[in-house]
């Protein structure tokens, strides 16, 4: 090994530590007693292990005043991501679909808009989100949250989908056209299974935006319908006397969990949907 | 089968117009070849035709009956395309029953009985259960075929289907296309920029440049009597010569007058002219001869009273097997000629040459129409 590939492999390695000491010292701190915690150092290793701060943070710690643990916002935010990711993937393809095969004047302006949508802060459209919430009637409700989740999902989707549907011919749907297949005909038999990597790569994408989502979780939701980060919040922040930091360390594991999860069993189709669309084939 | 008509079609982009005014009528069975330069139209024409495109103006008319507001699926025709557009994710068996499963108009049994049909026709039964990703360039070219031929259409329509093939492949596959067409003897619209397969596949020819069909005719007119210079040159390979030239009267014999490379005029008589090239005479005309109509003196079959013989230098020499293609000055332009493949005429030094003026045509040097 040359003298370059030595000091590329310690520079990695510097990152790698960089990357994982955090990581290390939220599982091992987890895995403490609060004694142990007391007793020894932030990096050392706990002298017994317990799960006693997992099971508390799961279904007796304390979120503001009630001490359910984290298990009903667990589900709330479950029931906020899934059916916000699929609704937002399916119409993100369906935009792709439209803007790229089905294309009508003005379609580069409303693709342009759709663009737009993706770099608006969130801050910008809290306002008017509360009010079209209330106006609708689903202010502090799960379907209100999965309602914001799919309109700010939307451009993400639809970027993601535009973008990959360019590079497959137009000629397959002419061919479909002439065989006889109709708008959704086409979509549902012949896009869509074509589609795999960009599904993969879209859900994702929002499925991690929307499970990390702080600010509309805090901003739109109310008493029992919170997501799982706003409990998160709650736990860490609400707590008084001694602090357990094992405690707070388990729940922050566990509300990362899902995400982590979905990029080790979806990671590689994200890398390869990410470049897929710049290689044409 | 069915014959078509394409009545005063013209298709706009915006202010661009890229069809003007076409006027194409076939017969059933025939073969119409849509032959152009990249741009010229023709894919626009056969989008036109297929449905896949709504003309701005005009009528299409597939078995007499106007079809201008049916959508593509109901017009009874089939295509192949240029890039195969095969289904990725179907087997060759689902590609090519797709169309009759979505339509849901036969039963199971009546498809597999056409997919056999097609399969069998096209040899490509071992085939039916890979995915196009499995098949090399020649087998999917097939394969789009047969997603075309298993509906049993009225009307082919083929956009470019041989250009993505390697050169030896698409000799073989223009032959099978023919052989099809005399089997089958349905109507076909077959798009190409290669004046070739152009010739070699239609029973009649659209020659296209900037939406105008210049010339529609058979490939035998097309060939020898080309409307303009454009067509003159754009069909057959070598192109045809088109040489500067005046037309002169001599006591009532017209000849043209060519300047040599030398500066020294010839001087070739007309064979039999046509009365409308008196009006022409003291005019600059193209004189348009095509390779063969040249020969070298030794190697002439029988000389006959329309051959004229001539002398000039060689620039360049040209084996390619069956001939000798010489390269000369007339008319200040390079001139190829077609000669026998013994010929002694050499590179460099000066060849004798006959020509047949009875294989010449005269064009227009303002407009390039033919006189």
């Amino acid at each position: 090994m040359t003298v370059g590939r030595w000091l590329l492999f310690i520079v990695l390695g510097i990152f790698v530590a960089y990357f994982l000491t955090p990581l290390y010292v939220m599982v091992i701190t987890s895995l403490k007693s609060l004694d142990d915690i007391r007793m020894g150092g932030m990096m050392s290793l706990p002298t017994e292990i317990t799960f006693d701060p997992w099971i508390k943070a799961w279904n007796s710690a304390c979120v503001g005043i009630q001490c359910e643990g984290l298990n009903g916002y667990f589900w709330n935010s479950v029931k906020i991501a899934v059916p916000a990711v699929l609704i937002s993937t399916i119409l993100g393809a369906l935009n792709g679909y439209v803007l790229t095969k089905w294309r009508f004047r003005g379609a580069d302006i409303v693709f342009a808009l759709m663009l737009f949508g993706c770099f608006i802060p969130f801050q910008v459209v809290l306002m008017p989100m509360a009010r079209m919430l209330g106006f609708l009637g689903v202010a502090g409700t799960i379907p209100g949250l999965v309602l914001v989740h799919v309109v700010y999902g939307i451009g993400f989707a639809t970027l993601f989908f535009r973008n990959y549907y360019v590079t497959i011919p137009d000629e397959l749907v002419k061919a479909a056209t002439i065989d006889g297949a109709g708008f959704f005909t086409i979509f549902w038999r012949i896009m869509l299974p074509l589609s795999v990597p960009i599904i993969v790569v879209t859900v994702i994408w929002q499925f991690t935006q929307i499970w990390n989502d702080f600010l509309f979780g805090v901003s739109f939701s109310a008493g029992g319908g919170q997501p799982i980060t706003v409990a998160l919040n709650n736990i860490v922040n609400s707590s008084t006397g001694v602090k357990e930091y094992n405690l707070d360390m388990a729940a922050a594991m566990i509300v990362g969990l899902p995400t982590f999860l979905v990029y080790v069993f979806a990671g590689r189709y994200f890398i390869r949907g990410l470049t897929a669309g710049s290689v044409k084939g | 089968m069915a014959s078509l008509e394409i009545r005063n079609v013209i298709k706009r982009f915006g202010a661009v117009e890229v069809l003007k005014n076409i006027d194409i009528n076939i017969d059933d069975g025939e073969f119409l070849v849509l032959v152009g330069p990249s741009g010229c139209g023709k894919s626009t024409l056969l989008n036109a035709i297929a449905g896949l495109e709504n003309a701005s103006a005009g009528d299409i008319l597939i078995d007499n009956k106007i079809v201008n507001d049916i959508p593509p699926k109901d017009r009874d025709i089939a295509m192949v395309f240029q890039s195969y557009a095969l289904y990725p994710n179907m087997t060759v068996r689902n590609n090519i029953t797709f169309g009759m499963r979505v339509r849901k108009r036969r039963t199971a049994e009546q498809i597999e009985v056409a997919l056999d049909r097609v399969a069998e026709l096209l040899q490509i039964t071992p085939l039916l259960d890979r995915k196009p990703s499995q098949l090399s360039g020649g087998q999917r070219q097939r394969v789009a075929m047969g997603r075309a031929l298993v509906r049993d259409p009225k009307i082919f329509l083929f956009d470019e289907p041989l250009s993505n093939l390697d050169a030896k492949l698409r000799v073989d596959m223009r032959t099978e296309i023919k052989k099809l067409h005399q089997r089958l003897g349905t109507t076909i619209v077959y798009v190409t920029h290669d004046q070739i397969e152009a010739i070699t596949l239609a029973t009649r020819i659209a020659v296209m440049k900037d939406g105008i069909v210049q010339q529609f005719d058979t490939p035998q007119v097309i060939y020898t009597q080309p409307a303009n210079a454009f067509v003159a040159s754009f069909m057959g390979s070598p192109a045809m010569n088109l040489i500067p030239a005046k037309l002169g009267d001599e006591d009532g014999n017209l000849h043209v007058e060519v300047i040599q490379e030398s500066g020294e005029s010839l001087s070739l008589e007309i064979h039999k002219p046509e009365d409308r090239l008196r009006a022409h005479v003291g005019a600059a005309i193209l004189l348009g001869l095509r390779p063969e109509a040249f020969g070298d003196q030794e190697h002439s079959v029988g000389i006959n009273e329309s051959v004229r013989q001539f002398s000039s230098p060689v620039e360049m020499t040209e084996p390619t097997g069956p001939d000798m293609l010489a390269m000369i000055n007339l008319g200040g332009v390079e001139v190829t000629t077609r000669l026998n493949a013994a010929t002694q005429v050499r590179m460099g030094s000066a060849g004798h040459f006959t020509v047949d003026m009875s294989k010449a045509v005269f064009f227009d040097s303002e407009s390039g129409k033919r006189i």
